[in-house]
């Protein structure tokens, strides 16, 4: 249900940068019942994406944001490069809309692997605040017992108090 | 946060539908051809549909799934049934138009209202 979500706000962000960006433009239009190359380019792209967060758990058990951002970023990257290659019913004409729309989409895809990310292992977006229970855990009597000072140390210097 | 992502999921729906659902045309600016005058539109009735839940706890009223889906569908069909009478960037030119951008504007607005008020109960 969760991976279904993403993907539907994936797609509409891919959607949605698809006609709004400049330097990028939408050819093959959507109107339905006809579907356009822009709506498969979009459902695409979009299932590619909500993947990335699986697969790089797949590859790599533990993961970092850093490794989830880089996935994100390459994987729209090449695939808004292939798009000036091979025709898909979206047009890119300048650098700048390919870089617009690249670092768009880009940023939602990262964000919504994010989330995901969050919700099925919060643990390992803050291991320092996992790490202070288990350590009280395994040390429970440490602040029953605290260290006895002593009331009169002058004693140890050979110094008697006592007239 | 999770009114940001709602008002962010409805505007992107309004903005979808707009585009791609038959019966609805859309008007260009001349000077921006990539920006359509549908921006504005998308942007109000998802701030409306979003607004939904949190209107009825500010109010303290009792929600429940009948009152959410009853003040969606109002404000998605009422906000094209408007668009058919007074164009507002978008204009519905048939009555496919109106049935299918309304329903799934409206699916969607109960859906994300009814997701946060069930986030809201768990928390």
């Amino acid at each position: 249900m969760r991976y279904l979500k993403h993907f539907f706000v994936l797609f509409l962000t891919i959607f949605f940068a698809n006609y709004l960006l400049p330097g990028v433009d939408a050819v093959s239009r959507t109107k339905l019942p006809f579907i356009g190359g822009d709506l498969l380019f979009a459902i695409g792209l979009a299932l590619l994406n909500a993947v990335v967060y699986p697969i790089v758990k797949l590859i790599e058990p533990n993961h970092s944001l850093s490794r989830l951002a880089a996935a994100s970023f390459v994987l729209n990257f090449v695939s808004y490069a292939l798009v000036k290659f091979i025709p898909v019913g979206i047009q890119i004409s300048t650098v700048e809309g390919y870089l617009f729309v690249s670092v768009v989409v880009s940023g939602g895809g990262f964000l919504t692997n994010y989330l995901e990310m969050k919700q099925q292992s919060p643990q390992n977006l803050d291991l320092e605040q996992a790490a202070v229970p288990i350590i009280k855990q395994e040390s429970p009597n440490c602040e029953a017992k605290p260290t006895q000072t002593k009331a009169d140390p002058s004693g140890c210097f050979g110094i008697n108090p006592e007239p | 946060m999770n009114y940001v992502r709602s008002l962010f999921l409805n505007f992107l729906v309004v903005f979808f539908v707009d585009r791609a659902a038959p019966g609805l045309e859309i008007t260009y600016f001349e000077q921006v051809p990539n920006i359509g005058a549908d921006i504005l539109f998308s942007l109000i009735v998802g701030f409306l549909n979003a607004s939904v839940f949190p209107f009825l706890t500010i109010l303290e009223l009792k929600v429940s799934k009948q009152k959410l889906a009853l003040y969606t569908l109002i404000i998605s069909f009422g906000a094209f049934g408007i668009i058919a009478l007074i164009p507002f960037g978008v204009r519905v030119v048939s009555f496919l138009g109106f049935l299918v951008g309304g329903t799934v504007v409206w699916a969607v607005a109960y859906f994300t209202n009814f997701l946060e008020w069930q986030q809201g109960r768990n928390s």
